[in-house]
């Protein structure tokens, strides 16, 4: 942000002005010599202007207030004050180069000299310094040699005027100035300056001068340092403007016509301090004495040259210095690559190249990275130690800071997340603790909100404890206990609130019942008497009773008066009931169990074989024996009905008995009663039917025959059977002749619906190989068949041919799952399949394709092309049906038609005229028309005419314009109904007005 | 007799300061080498193209043509004729032959730059062959810059160009591609010939500098001086288009800019021209809807407009006669038939095209794997047809 100018340098007064009256009227001036300006100016005065008026408010409200002035009038003597200075050290710079030239100073040179300094430094004091300085006034002058170096390339004038005139505006001295960053830096570190700044504005969103000018240079950075050739060539601009500064001192040098090795030497050290290197500073010198034909003394080496130069503040220091006398920094640096010292004046290592130049920024990026850790904003700190890494790739000390970095936020992360869930739980007490330790820990970067949300919950909960406390002392113990439960609510750890309660425990609940019911017990119990709302906690155990209410499982806290428990089957549990007042529960509990959960044996098939059953189960847990109920035709209603058989294994073979006669079952599981020894408790069973028969015969001659997504599957019904066929994507192993239950068939596979007879119908989604398994089932037993498999393939979609030049492009979009397809064409016909004999062929990768996004025929002959696609299943040689194109390299057919009217008989028609008088017989087509312009589809206008086909005989035809359209003037057009037609037949109209019904 | 003739009469317009001088007026520069004849700085040059490079002594014109002179240091002769407002080299076909300023015109991303490098790309890879013409570019500037700015990234690198400088600070753009245009054949004994040569001076003009018509009238001068102008317009800034569009494809921001460039280009010609109001713009306007490929979902695939062209043996009358009525419907259809008002009003010969440079939407990455032009030549070869520099197709 640039500073704003001081208001009587501004307005051009005095600072010891203080008369109110005085100073409006100059305001006034000079607003009407801004306004003026920013209408009539050029551009930079105009911006200048505009900003002056910007002020005037301000202007007006500072210097109109007697202290403001005060502080103005202060100000302006504080900044003539350091102009004086500072055109003093330019006065000494001269001296300097006097003196080295033997103390003299001819009359020009002392005019010269007063001339550059008018203004701010009198001539007698001038002249007075001059003689305190030992420097006389004497007369000199004599030619001189030297050859003029070739220039150095240097920005452009145009692009040098608009960085001057914006750096002006914002009162900044060079671009590396207003980047805030060193003249060494690389270009990158720069441009991305130049980004930060620019991108700093747009969020801004201002558009006043200021925002515009910085705007501007930003972008003439990204310009001028889009790489090192544009730097060297602004460095050169800028190592030319810091010599011309210094012109004066050369022409005081030069003014006897020859500049002693002294006095080059001092304007050698003079370029140096202003940033020119050595080379360069000596270079212009000689130069513009060979220009005024002066002459130099030419010796190998000035004093000059060998001093070092600190890059961070460009103070010159001796040979042998190792830090800045002016800053203290160390004039070398260990090159980050290869570990050489450099000198920080250098922008490059000499030995590896790596960007030297860069390291006040890295270095400082890192020191903010550290600080910014040290502080526990681990997400800033690792930001900068990647930008300092992304100038200086592996420093080790960036790389070192930003793992240390991520391992602690790593740390950090998994330190918090307890914290949180105590935050979370309402155990304030304990967060707080936590979040203290964490904080000494880690910083508390990052987690104020958190301890806000503790702090702030606690302090509300210690009040309305207080409050229950005060409530307590008069005797009211409801609102008391109200107090301390909003209190515990609010933190659920507040241990005063928490012992206030634990002092009065709730009463407990009475007669629990346990019933139960399918898929568990259902609780139920009697309120505990209290004038508080109360809730539950329910316990249960396996085994024993609870001892207390953390002895055993607790089902989820309710505040009714019924609960739910999906008990562990085959397993004796208790229940506890206990009643709970913000968290403390009753000193007892209701109690009830032991309790059993029976469940029914698992997985029950029933086998129908030649002569026999088998049935086969899983006993479930906690089961002492299974007991099987059997009876003729339906199974039993309940245990006990018809015959007993006690099986202790998991199977039981049901022989001897005649196929086709039906048999039911009930299977059940029995248990010892936990709550009466020597008793079973039973579950209800459940049920299987059988007729033993013969199984039906295998189906071994399952075919499939696909069409699109469509699958045609036929096979040999087999008699006395149903045949089902199931799909299915993967198949489980068995063989084919296995018999199965019937109800068994749904692991093969979801259903095919079959229209009988031997034939069905399947729907394909996705890509893929899908299994078609073919079941025989007769009375509940099913025989596996062969199955048989398809493999789905999409064609490729979208393909469109297009002509390049002597080419043809294809392009096409990939099915899912497909990585591979055969470009096939021919001249005559779409090539039927990928092996088509008569076409030519290629394989294209999908990796390929995506290179060049596309397919290329190079050198295509100048006759059709049939284009054929087949997309190919991975690792199969299996082919989906072909998408199609066309390019006809200019040998389509066109057809030209346009509109014949003859008026007086009152009659129109639309002509059609063939290339040559070949006979052309054309497909399906529709003329349509409508008024204003030219119908651009079928749909777009009225339909005059649908047209089944139409024979250009001798390469010409009509089509009658029904009489009510003739003369009103709207726009036919001619389209085929199948647009595909027009890939081989182009209908090409004739110009518009040659298309109207007149 | 007739070079003096010639020399009163003919008024050139210098193709790269776009101003008109009279032949006899024209300079000359010494083409010795340095060694020979020292160079020295030329003031004109420096203050019109900002080149202080010292270069051959100028010999001013005496008022009289002349086909080459003597350099008054050297004594050597030197064919090298300059523009006398600018001092930029004039090509060597100045006097001999004609030659066209075609003037690529456009709001701010409509693809101007892509469109110039395809097209020239295509003329001199495919149709210049059929057509038996040869497009060369004229000088190292040409080269350089065509190579640089438009060939390398595109085709070289396949990425998208950047946008183009403004003039206002790249005086380098101000610079036109210049090329020649050789149609060779064969004469009545079928001995092989050069028919004619004319030059062709392409303009790519930065976005912005369209945006303001202060700016068209100091950098553009060359939209007035033109002989023929594309004016490429991007269909998905028309509302209509980007309604129908809308999350099927990719749309650009907004430009409001488009829709007035046709109106402040056809004020500065009839400005520049000093035409009055009442008047009609002779020069042949092809308006161009550049990225014609983003909007194939809202054309008829029947369309003539979705077809291939194919002018390898001339310029198909009967294609364009198509392509023009169905691109005026589809604009009528767009809700922006007051853009085919606007051109019907004020040019006499005009044009509506569909295009597509790069024949697909660049990828996020800015990247382009292939080029694949669609009708990137109609506009170009329409102009020159109505030049009647190439033969109409005959179609059998």
């Amino acid at each position: 942000m640039a500073e704003r100018p001081n208001y009587y340098e501004l307005l051009e007064m005095d600072p010891s002005l203080d008369d109110w009256a005085a100073i409006q009227a100059r305001i006034l001036e000079k607003q009407r010599a801004w306004s003026k300006a920013k209408t009539t100016g050029n551009p930079r005065e105009r911006r200048t202007a505009d900003r002056n008026l910007s002020l005037l408010r301000d202007i007006e409200t500072v210097l109109s207030q007697p202290q403001g002035r005060r502080d103005e009038a202060a100000d302006a003597v504080r900044r003539r004050q350091q102009a004086r200075q500072a055109a003093m050290a330019e006065v000494d710079e001269a001296i300097a180069v006097f003196r080295s030239g033997g103390g003299t100073c001819t009359d020009a040179q002392f005019n010269a000299l007063a001339r550059r300094f008018a203004g701010t430094l009198p001539e007698a004091e001038l002249e007075q310094r001059l003689r305190a300085q030992g420097v006389g006034r004497t007369f000199a002058a004599a030619p001189g040699d030297g050859q003029p170096r070739k220039a150095k390339e240097r920005i452009g004038d145009e692009t040098a005027s608009a960085v001057r005139r914006n750096l002006q505006h914002l009162g900044v001295a060079t671009l590396y100035h207003f980047l805030e960053l060193a003249p060494q830096s690389s270009p990158a570190a720069l441009r991305d300056r130049a980004t930060a700044i620019y991108q700093e504005n747009q969020r801004r969103g201002k558009t006043d001068d200021e925002s515009s000018a910085r705007n501007e240079l930003a972008g003439l950075c990204q310009k001028l340092f889009a790489d090192a050739a544009g730097k060297e060539r602004y460095d050169n601009f800028l190592a030319v403007e810091a010599m011309d500064a210094l012109k004066p001192n050369i022409e005081i040098a030069g003014g006897d016509g020859f500049i002693t090795q002294q006095e080059l030497d001092a304007l050698v050290r003079q370029g140096r301090q202003r940033g020119v290197s050595a080379e360069d500073a000596r270079g212009y010198v000689e130069e513009y004495a060979a220009r005024r034909r002066w002459g130099v003394q030419r010796d190998a080496q000035l004093a000059a040259e060998a001093l070092r130069q600190c890059g961070p503040c460009g103070t010159l220091a001796s040979p042998g210095a190792r830090n800045c006398a002016q800053c203290g920094r160390p004039l070398e640096v260990e090159c980050p690559r290869c570990g050489a010292p450099t000198p920080t004046q250098n922008a490059a290592c000499e030995r590896c190249g790596a960007h030297v130049g860069d390291a006040p920024l890295v270095q400082a990026l890192l020191r903010e990275g550290e600080r910014l850790a040290g502080e526990g904003r681990l997400a800033e700190a690792l930001e900068r130690f990647g930008r300092a890494l992304h100038y200086w790739p592996g420093w080790a000390p960036a790389a070192a800071a930003r793992e240390a970095a991520g391992v602690r936020q790593q740390a950090r992360e998994a330190a918090l997340w307890p914290v949180e869930e105590l935050v979370r739980a309402r155990r304030l007490c304990e967060a707080e603790r936590e979040l203290e330790r964490f904080t000494r820990a880690y910083g508390a970067g990052g987690v104020e909100a958190l301890a806000l949300a503790a702090r702030d919950g606690r302090a509300r909960a210690q009040a309305a404890y207080e409050r229950g406390q005060q409530e307590a002392g008069r005797g009211h113990l409801d609102a008391a206990l109200e107090a301390y439960e909003a209190a515990l609510a609010l933190c659920a750890d507040l241990e005063p609130a928490r012992l206030a309660m634990a002092a009065h425990p709730p009463p407990p609940p009475t007669a629990l019942a346990v019933r139960a019911v399918a898929g568990g017990f259902h609780l139920a119990w009697k309120a505990a008497p209290s004038t508080r709302p109360l809730s539950y906690r329910v316990v249960r155990k396996t085994g024993a009773a609870p001892a207390g209410p953390d002895d055993g499982d607790a089902l989820p806290e309710t505040a009714g008066l019924t609960a739910s428990d999906a008990a562990p089957e085959g397993v004796p549990v208790w229940y506890a009931v206990y009643a709970a007042r913000g968290g403390v529960l009753s000193a007892h509990a209701a109690q009830g169990g032991p309790h059993l959960r029976t469940a029914e044996v698992r997985a029950l098939e029933a086998v129908a074989g030649d002569g026999e059953v088998v049935l086969r189960w899983r006993r479930p847990a906690g089961c002492r024996r299974v007991e099987v109920w059997r009876r003729r035709g339906a199974p039993p209603a309940k245990a006990g009905e018809g015959e007993l058989q006690v099986a202790t294994g998991q199977e039981l073979h049901h022989a001897g008995l005649g196929n086709g006669e039906g048999w039911g079952y009930r299977v059940v599981a029995v248990y010892d009663d936990p709550a009466a020894p020597g008793r079973e408790l039973r579950a209800a069973g459940i049920t299987a039917t059988a007729v033993p028969t013969a199984p039906p015969p295998a189906v071994m001659d399952l075919r499939c025959t696909r069409e699109g997504s469509t699958v045609h599957l036929a096979w040999t019904p087999v008699p006395g059977a149903a045949v089902q066929v199931r799909q299915a994507g993967q198949l489980p192993a068995f063989t084919p002749g296995q018999v199965i239950a019937a109800d068994d068939a749904g692991r093969f596979g979801r259903l095919v619906a079959s229209g009988g007879g031997g034939a069905a119908q399947a729907a394909l989604n996705g890509q893929g190989r899908t299994f078609f398994v073919p079941l025989s089932v007769a009375a509940g037993t099913a025989t596996l068949g062969r199955a048989a498999e398809v493999t789905t393939l999409d064609p490729v979609a979208g393909l469109t041919a297009r002509r390049t030049g002597g080419g043809i492009a294809l392009t096409w979009e990939w099915p899912a799952g497909v990585d591979e397809v055969v470009v096939a064409y021919a001249h005559d016909r779409y090539p039927a399949a990928p092996d088509d004999r008569c076409a030519t062929r290629a394989t294209v990768s999908r990796a390929r394709y995506d290179a060049v996004r596309g397919w290329e025929l190079r050198g295509a002959e100048r006759r059709r092309h049939y284009f054929s696609v087949f997309s190919r299943a991975p690792g199969v040689e299996q082919h989906a049906p072909a998408a199609h194109a066309l390019e006809s390299m200019g040998e389509e057919v066109a057809v030209r038609y346009r509109v014949k009217t003859r008026w007086l008989r009152k009659d129109a028609w639309l002509e059609l005229e063939g290339a040559g008088a070949a006979t052309v017989d054309l497909p399906p087509l529709v003329l349509v028309a409508r008024p204003g312009a030219v119908p651009i589809d079928p749909g777009d206008g009225e339909t005059l005419a649908t047209l089944p086909g139409l024979r250009l005989e001798a390469g010409r035809a009509t089509i009658p314009v029904p009489p009510r359209f003739h003369g009103t003037g709207q726009y036919v057009k001619l389209f085929f109904i199948d647009p595909t037609a027009a890939r081989e037949i182009r209908l090409l109209p004739a110009e518009k007005e040659q298309l109207r019904l007149s | 007799m007739i070079a003096t003739l010639k020399a009163r009469l003919q008024t050139e317009i210098c193709p790269y300061c776009f101003e008109a001088f009279k032949l006899r007026d024209t300079p000359f520069r010494c083409a010795s080498p340095p060694g020979r004849c020292t160079p020295e700085p030329d003031e004109v040059r420096a203050k019109a193209w900002e080149d202080r490079v010292p270069m051959g002594r100028v010999m001013g014109a005496d008022g009289r043509f002349r086909e080459h002179t003597r350099c008054s240091a050297c004594s050597q002769v030197t064919h090298k004729r300059l523009c006398p407002h600018c001092h930029m080299e004039l090509p060597h076909t100045v006097g001999k032959f004609p030659h066209f300023i075609f003037a690529v015109v456009g709001a701010k991303e409509a693809g101007k730059s892509h469109y110039l490098a395809v097209l020239i790309d295509q003329v001199r890879r495919e149709l210049g062959p059929s057509l038996e013409m040869l497009l060369e570019p004229l000088n190292d500037h040409t080269i350089k810059r065509y190579r640089d700015d438009f060939h390398r990234p595109l085709f070289q690198e396949r990425k998208v160009i950047t946008s183009t400088v403004s003039a206002l600070t790249d005086r380098r753009v101000q610079m036109p591609l210049v090329y020649t245009l050789t149609f060779s054949g064969r004469d009545l004994l079928g001995r092989k010939r050069i028919r004619s040569v004319v030059t062709l001076v392409f303009f790519d003009t930065a976005g912005e500098d369209l945006d303001d018509e202060d700016t068209i009238a100091m950098v553009n001068k060359y939209i007035y001086h033109s002989h023929g102008i594309i004016l490429l317009l991007d269909p998905l800034q028309l509302p209509r288009v980007r309604a129908d569009l809308e999350g099927r494809v990719a749309l650009p921001r907004v430009n409001t800019e488009t829709a007035d460039i046709l109106t402040r280009m056809t004020r500065l010609v009839l400005a520049g021209r000093k035409l009055p109001a009442n008047a009609m713009i002779s020069a042949p306007l092809a308006v161009a809807f550049s990225k014609f490929d983003a909007v194939e979902a809202l054309v008829d695939p029947q369309l003539q407009l979705n077809a291939a062209a194919d002018h390898r043996t001339g310029f198909d009358v009967a294609d364009f006669d198509a392509v023009n009525a169905e691109m005026q419907a589809l604009l009528a259809r767009w809700d922006s038939q007051v853009l085919v008002h606007q051109v019907r009003t004020h040019y006499r010969r005009f044009g509506f095209f569909g295009l597509s440079a790069l024949g697909c939407n660049p990828h996020g990455d800015q990247q382009v794997p292939r080029v694949l032009p669609r009708r990137v030549e109609d506009p170009f070869l329409w102009l020159l047809h109505e030049h009647r520099l190439i033969p109409t197709r005959k179609r059998g």
